[in-house]
């Protein structure tokens, strides 16, 4: 059994008489401790596969398993803890509470787990012990995208979630944080899955999974990876 | 086809309701209360002037201190401008109605007139009858037809309702009532409602009884005695009805007439003066006609007695002559009799002596007669015993003869016998010998006496004769003697008959002439009186002064009066009060339409770029402000100018009869505020709007930065920030992050608070005049009021009933009189003047203290405590001086008045009192206290007390008696009233703090969507989530209640003092309660408001709101 294992999700809209299928009929596996790339054009729906797998949205139906639990079958309190405990999420805008600080904001999340991870801690290593008591806006976009994953790491989640993570971010600033997020993976053994339309990024992943049209088109298991500052695009 | 730019702004519209409505919403409540409110009191004048126009009351009334004659109607009929004339009559009494004593203004009523207007509709009483004003309206029963016949007040609180058919008897009046009704029973035939008496709970003042009047009536005019003048006469101004009752152009026409009356009060004043004058002058001319034709009699009379007195002087001066001279007469004749006398006596002695010597010759012949007869007796005697013996003895002899011989000498006895024979033999010889030899000489001796004898007799018998003669003699003597004794005596009897009589005759004279003289000088004097008085009437008359004619408008109509006072104490809380709803409605226009600019920033920045100009994208905010405060004025000043108007003049029903309540729409006061809630939110907009209008279009396109985090105040307090939660810490940030947002929860919130308690508030200081003026100042529960020089006979069936300790636990006297308090600078107020007989015991009648504190006042020596409303009224501090005058069954001040120094200011809510010792009293007035009136703590069995009011009633000299449970039902009714205030305060209260919370919650929620969507995607429960952002909700409406609660005791006594009635005033504390209450019920408005966001907030979907711009 796969550590992550969707089995023909969907997700449909209706609006009106016209139903959209987001996601339609998505089927594929993640193991534990992978760093996963999922690409694809825009509008193909691999926001909603992430927002499925991360408990913020419900399919219409399929099966989404994690480390054995069927997530689907959750109702909104279980989705809930689910969140809370088993995810981590890191968004396109940082979304860091504006009147926070980053050692707060990062104790935000720490707060309510069960076993989390130092705040100050994690803040350190993601390069921002020194900056624990600024706010967001005395941060730069990369700082925040720090903090953010430091956030989402203090939760110590058994998955993190990266929904764009550098697009808001200049080249220089994206690359270290696919580099952070990389060593996530490698070096702190932690399952990652992260969203791109960006074709590069799939070189430094352990699996790719091609999304298109809501289906997943393609899932390739990458044997050597490639570390993060090497990439160029 | 509708342009794009329009469609989208009505697309807005209907994709926002909730804002759309938050504005229309506040700008109603704002708007409505504005328009509703300053609308009440044209809407309550309006209702005066319909119901003053309907019922034609008079727009000038007239009194003389002399009354008005006939001549003076007329006279005031010619007056220019002078509509409609009626005169009529008034008087007040004491009653007795429903077993209840009561105080009753009895006013005269044209019958006809009245059976003729037509009062169907309850408002208007209509009839051709120009000079028909005051026109009651009737309510139920029918007009009175008799003389003894009446109506009265169907709005007047009675202990027992009256019914049609009930009777009402006259006890006492302010004049006497022989001279003034025909009747003193009168039967009540229906209900009438009076405009002269808007106001059903005081009627005005009277001389009579507490001194407030509690009924009136209307009787036929014809109940009032005939010959006597109209107390009063009613003036209607002709085209005053078409003005408007409290408008300037009423008041100028009524000023206007009312100067011309006042300037031809001199004539007629003059002309009465006159009549009265010439009346009295005939009476008194007349009299006097009288006087000196009695005079005239009474000098004849006088005359002829003195006559009669000098024709007996003469008489009894004769007699006096004649008497003198009798004396000396009767001198003689006692004298001549006194002579006589001595001669018969000397007389009478030798006749005496005669007398006694034949006497004794006589006697001594008789004696010697007698010796010899005695002898010859003796002889004769012996004679006869011897005879005697002989006769015995011989038959004796003989039978002894006989026996002896019959017997033998033998025999026994023979002897003796023979012896004794021989014995008798001898003795009779002797006795035979003697009598022959004495019975010659017994013969001879016996004619010897005879003989003797008979010379004797005739010796004697000549000196008889000689002694009769001389005794004839003389008695014939004495007898004279005594006729001229007789005469001597009845002559002197004569006399001192003549004496005494001429002394009685002379002590009638004395007496008759003493009486005379007295008479005499009694008559002078009478006749002295007589001319005096008649003098002093002549004078009198000739000192008549001229009346006084008092010209009064409507301004001194009680009713009117304080109707119209308590329309512009609504408007003073109508100027003020709705204003905080307008600052709510700017900000929270303000902060709404900046969270639509806000919202729309790429929109406004995307028409920039395409070329639309600023004026026409903020024309799209304007107009949306515009409409939606427009619809919300437009329903708010619809609603609320019926609504509230129809609640405050309802609440008023209670105390005026006013029956109609009309709320028509006044164009400006809708103009002026649909033009404020308008205007202020179009102010808001623009506000929000321009400093995003002036942006870069680019600039607009990017997502605003969301503003900084900085560290707050509260940071800097280590200790006390480390200590605090993560959560708090998040919530402190956020309320001072967002200051517009928290100032306006904080002034919405207060608002809140405010209004409750003030409202709140305004029920315990109704509440309070209950509790406190019945329950703690007053001690006394009863008051009796005497009559002003009670006889001592009924001062005793008095005592004998307060006494009773089953009926009355205790009693104390005071003088009671209600007087006018006068500060320099201010306006005159009417007082009661209370002087108890003992200062001290009264303190346990009547709590005396100061309201703050409750520090107790004393009454004594200098002592002059005046109850609180007096002293702001006047503007009274401890020390001031006020002035007491007295005051006439009007009102009007008759002297100067005597002033004292305040000492004390005390705690009092129903009507105005100034006490003071009776030493004081004395010293200020000059006069003493009349300690007429009794205040009583009696019991409260309703049995005992009908008992003790029947007996007190029924002593003459007792005027009322008067519980204090009927002042405290009208009060409690009073406050009923007030309560439908309250609601409306509480509903206003609830509206607005729903709104504020609603509208900043929301734009709060939709502020900060990415934050909560964020927390929901860290995995924040549901609750969590709430209480993340409620809690700065229920801290920031904390820390309002705590303000409003403070601005709100600003507020509510504002409403308090400004609301509050004529001599009464209301509680001035608000009860901890309120406080708790204000408080617990807007945090209950915001939880309420909590709860319904929680909707909002679950519904804001991680995706959706996370969605990055793509």
């Amino acid at each position: 059994m796969a550590f992550v294992e969707f089995r023909d999700v969907r997700k449909t809209y209706r609006m009106g008489e016209v139903e959209v299928a987001a996601v339609d009929g998505m089927t594929f596996d993640i193991e534990e401790g992978e760093l996963v790339v999922v690409v694809g054009p825009s509008g193909a729906g691999k926001t909603t596969l992430l927002n499925m797998l991360g408990g913020m949205d419900s399919c219409t139906s399929g099966t989404i398993v994690l480390d054995g639990r069927e997530v689907n079958s959750f109702d909104a309190r279980e989705l809930t803890y689910y969140r809370r405990y088993d995810i981590g999420f890191v968004f396109q805008f940082y979304n860091l509470v504006q009147n926070l600080t980053a050692l707060e904001n990062v104790e935000l999340a720490s707060q309510i787990c069960k076993d989390p991870l130092d705040a100050a801690d994690v803040l350190g290593q993601v390069g921002l012990g020194h900056r624990l008591d600024n706010f967001p806006a005395q941060l730069s976009g990369g700082e925040q995208q720090r903090v953010a994953i430091a956030r989402a790491l203090a939760k110590n989640p058994k998955l993190l979630l990266c929904d764009e993570p550098t697009g808001a971010l200049d080249y220089q600033t994206g690359k270290a944080i696919l580099k952070l997020l990389q060593d996530t993976s490698r070096v702190m053994g932690r399952t990652v899955v992260l969203i791109t339309h960006n074709q590069a990024f799939t070189a430094i992943a352990d699996r790719v999974i091609h999304v298109r049209e809501g289906r997943a088109a393609g899932v390739e298991v990458n044997e050597r990876p490639v570390s993060a500052e090497t990439i160029e695009w | 086809m509708r342009s794009a730019f329009s469609k989208d702004f009505w697309r807005s519209i209907s994709h926002s309701w909730g804002r759309f409505l938050a504005i229309a919403a506040i700008v109603a409540l704002g708007a409505g209360f504005y328009a509703g409110l300053r609308m009440t009191a044209p809407d309550m004048e309006l209702a005066a002037d319909a119901y003053y126009d309907g019922t034609d009351l008079y727009d000038i009334r007239v009194l003389s201190t002399m009354g008005l004659t006939d001549d003076d109607i007329a006279a005031l009929e010619k007056i220019e401008g002078v509509g409609g004339v009626m005169g009529a009559y008034q008087v007040d009494a004491m009653s007795l109605m429903g077993g209840e004593q009561v105080t009753v203004r009895i006013h005269s009523l044209d019958i006809d007139a009245a059976r003729v207007s037509d009062t169907s509709d309850g408002l208007n009483a209509v009839s051709d009858d120009s000079d028909y004003l005051n026109r009651p309206l009737l309510v139920e029963g029918t007009w009175p037809t008799e003389p003894d016949e009446c109506v009265v007040s169907a709005d007047a609180v009675m202990a027992t309702p009256l019914k049609v058919g009930d009777t009402i008897e006259l006890s006492e009046g302010s004049q006497d009532f022989d001279d003034t009704l025909v009747s003193k029973t009168y039967t009540i035939t229906g209900f009438v409602r009076a405009s002269y008496y808007m106001s059903s709970g005081s009627l005005g003042t009277t001389s009579l009884g507490s001194g407030a009047l509690a009924q009136y009536m209307y009787v036929p005019t014809s109940s009032f005695k005939a010959d006597q003048p109209y107390t009063e006469a009613y003036v209607a101004v002709a085209g005053a009805k078409d003005e408007f009752a409290s408008g300037e152009g009423y008041a100028e026409r009524v000023a206007a007439v009312l100067t011309r009356i006042e300037d031809a009060a001199p004539s007629l004043e003059a002309r009465r003066l006159d009549e009265v004058k010439r009346e009295a002058q005939d009476e008194l001319d007349k009299n006097r006609e009288e006087y000196e034709r009695e005079r005239a009699d009474a000098q004849t009379q006088l005359d002829e007695a003195k006559q009669k007195l000098d024709d007996a002087k003469q008489e009894l001066d004769a007699a006096k002559e004649t008497l003198d001279a009798t004396p000396s007469q009767l001198d003689g004749a006692a004298a001549t009799i006194e002579s006589s006398e001595q001669r018969i006596s000397s007389g009478q002695a030798e006749y005496d002596a005669g007398v006694a010597e034949l006497a004794n010759q006589r006697t001594e012949a008789q004696g010697r007669f007698d010796a010899a007869q005695a002898e010859i007796d003796e002889q004769q005697a012996q004679l006869d015993t011897a005879q005697a013996t002989l006769s015995r003895l011989e038959p004796q002899l003989e039978a002894a003869k006989q026996q002896l011989a019959g017997m033998q000498p033998t025999d026994p006895g023979y002897g003796e016998l023979a012896a004794q024979v021989a014995a008798l033999e001898e003795n009779v010889e002797k006795i035979k010998t003697a009598l022959a030899g004495g019975i010659p000489a017994l013969e001879q001796a016996r004619s010897e006496l005879a003989a003797a004898k008979d010379t004797a007799e005739k010796q004697f018998a000549a000196a008889q004769a000689r002694l009769d003669q001389a005794a004839a003699e003389l008695s014939d003597g004495r007898a004279q003697l005594e006729q001229g004794r007789a005469q001597l005596a009845s002559g002197q009897q004569d006399y001192e008959n003549g004496k005494q009589s001429y002394e009685e005759g002379l002590g009638e004279y004395e007496d008759g002439l003493a009486e005379y003289q007295s008479q005499k000088a009694e008559a002078e004097e009478k006749f002295a009186d007589a001319e005096k008085e008649i003098d002093d009437a002549q004078a009198e008359i000739d000192d008549i002064e001229a009346p006084e004619i008092y010209v009064m408008d409507r301004t001194k109509n009680v009713g009117a009066e304080s109707f119209k006072s308590d329309a512009q104490r609504v408007d003073q809380i109508a100027q003020v009060f709705p204003f905080i709803f307008f600052l709510v409605a700017a900000l929270v226009a303000l902060t709404t339409m900046t969270r639509m600019v806000e919202d729309e920033r790429v929109l406004i920045g995307t028409f920039k770029a395409l070329g639309y100009s600023r004026a026409r994208i903020s024309m799209k905010y304007l107009a949306y402000a515009g409409i939606a405060s427009g619809t919300g004025a437009l329903v708010g000043i619809l609603a609320l100018s019926q609504l509230l108007p129809a609640v405050i003049m309802n609440a008023y029903g209670i105390i005026y009869t006013v029956p109609v309540a009309p709320t028509p729409i006044d164009p400006v006061f809708a103009a002026i505020s649909a033009g404020l809630g308008i205007g202020v939110t179009l102010a808001a907009t623009a506000a929000a709007a321009v400093a995003t209008l002036r942006e870069q279009p680019a600039t607009l396109m990017l997502p605003r930065a969301p503003k900084a985090g900085k560290r707050i105040l509260l940071e800097r307090i280590g200790p006390l920030w480390r200590r605090m939660s993560f959560s708090w810490k998040v919530t402190f940030r956020n309320i001072f992050r967002y200051k517009k947002r928290f100032f306006m929860t904080l002034i919405g919130i207060a608002g809140c608070t405010a209004l409750l308690l003030t409202g709140l508030g305004l029920s315990d200081a109704i509440n309070d005049i209950i509790t406190k003026q019945f329950g703690q100042i007053y001690q006394y529960n009863t008051t009796i009021g005497l009559s002003d020089d009670p006889t001592d006979d009924d001062m005793g069936k008095v005592r004998s009933a307060i006494d009773d300790k089953n009926a009355i636990e205790a009693y104390t006297y005071a003088d009671t009189t209600s007087m006018t308090a006068s500060a320099p600078g201010e306006k005159d107020q009417s007082v009661h003047v209370i002087v108890p007989e003992d200062p001290e015991a009264f303190q346990s009648f009547v709590t005396m203290r100061e309201r703050v504190g409750h520090v107790p006042l004393e009454l004594s020596g200098e002592a002059v405590l005046v109850s609180e409303k007096i002293a702001t009224e006047l503007g009274l501090q401890v020390g001031d001086p006020i002035t007491l005058s007295k005051q006439d069954a009007i009102g009007n001040t008759t002297d100067e008045g005597y002033t004292v120094t305040v000492t004390g200011i005390m705690e009092n809510y129903v009507s105005q009192y100034v006490f003071m010792t009776p030493e004081l009293y004395e010293r200020v007035s000059g006069e003493a206290p009349e300690f007429t009136t009794i205040f009583a703590k009696a019991s409260s069995d309703p049995a005992v007390r009908s008992g003790l009011s029947d007996e007190l009633l029924s002593i003459e000299s007792v005027r009322t008696v008067g519980y204090n449970d009927e002042t405290i039902d009208s009060y409690e009714k009073m406050l009923g009233s007030v309560n439908s205030i309250v609601v409306v305060l509480v509903v206003a209260a609830a509206a607005l703090a729903f709104v504020v919370l609603y509208n900043l919650t929301n734009i709060n929620i939709t502020e900060r969507q990415r934050e909560i969507a964020t927390l929901k995607v860290l995995g924040f429960t549901t609750r969590e989530v709430d209480a993340y952002i409620f809690r700065e909700i229920m801290l920031l409406t904390v820390i309002g209640c705590l303000a409003g609660l403070v601005f709100g005791v600003f507020m509510e006594n504002f409403v308090v003092v400004t609301a509050e009635v004529d001599q009464v005033m209301f509680g001035r504390e608000i009860h901890a309660m309120s406080f708790v209450i204000a408080f617990l019920l807007t945090i209950a408005f915001a939880v309420l408001v909590a709860l319904a966001m929680r909707r909002k907030l679950a519904k804001i979907d991680m995706v959706e709101s996370l969605k990055s711009i793509e």
